[in-house]
């Protein structure tokens, strides 16, 4: 069964309307029918107040639910996007020092530098959505 | 003719790199305020500001060494929701100013005469 289906029946039987569950919560009534729908998924801390709230197990929540648990795993990964920033970082380093041994070796070459800038710009656009994406 | 269209080509890429400069900006602006008035941290306005401003990078660095301090205090579903589109969002403007600036430059070299006209 889907978390969704089991927040909406864990709710039934506590007796809660939505509205009551979102001013518990502090969220919207909206969300709280989302997360129902499965248009979108809870994030930890409210998967633990939901269960808190409902007195059922984060075992009976978040066990069976595929979807919930990728979800979960990327909303927590953060050995995954410290190694994507250190890529975002290196890959830099490594076009850098392309730019000064290439620009070296071809002087007039006007092609090899423009390459270069182009990869550095792709390199730098992608070093900053990753810093950007730790706020 | 094929200078002019050069020329067009140029001309649209920076078009492209000053319109995606000013969209990742101002998301960028309001991604820093949300966070900050999640963490509660003072003035998240003014936070927004200097991580906006400080040609980008270094503003965001800024801004996330000044908030090593201050945890999350609450954030709701939405507000992290908002956040996660501002990101794609600057993903997207990202993508432009870095599609603008290698088309502008290709663009220009033959103009300037650096590489043989096509």
């Amino acid at each position: 069964m889907e978390i969704g289906k089991k927040l909406k029946d864990a709710r039934a039987k506590s007796g809660l309307t939505q509205e009551q569950v979102a001013e518990k919560l502090l969220v919207s009534r909206q969300t709280i029918s989302n997360w129902e729908n499965e248009r979108s998924y809870p994030d930890i801390v409210s998967v633990i107040r939901l269960s808190d709230l409902y007195s059922v197990s984060l075992d009976q929540l978040l066990k069976g639910d595929a979807k919930m648990m990728e979800h979960l795993e990327e909303s927590t990964d953060i050995v995954k996007s410290n190694r994507h920033l250190i890529s975002a970082i290196v890959l830099n380093i490594v076009v850098l020092l392309a730019l000064i041994l290439l620009t070296a070796a071809f002087p007039t070459n006007v092609y090899v530098v423009v390459c270069l800038f182009s990869l550095s710009v792709i390199g730098v656009a992608f070093l900053l959505y990753q810093i950007v994406k730790r706020i | 003719m094929e200078l002019l269209i050069l020329q067009a080509a140029g001309i649209i890429g920076a078009a492209a790199v000053i319109v995606g400069a000013g969209f990742c900006t101002w998301q960028l602006y309001q991604l820093i305020r949300t966070d900050a008035a999640c963490r509660g941290l003072k003035h998240p306005g003014l936070w927004g500001v200097i991580g906006a401003g400080g040609n980008q990078s270094s503003g965001v660095l800024l801004y996330l060494i000044g908030r090593r301090n201050h945890p999350v205090v609450s954030v709701s579903p939405e507000q992290k929701q908002e956040m996660n589109k501002r990101k794609k969002k600057i993903a997207i403007g990202l993508i432009f100013i870095a599609a603008g600036a290698i088309c502008c430059i290709w663009s220009f070299l033959p103009i300037y005469g650096l590489v043989p006209a096509v």
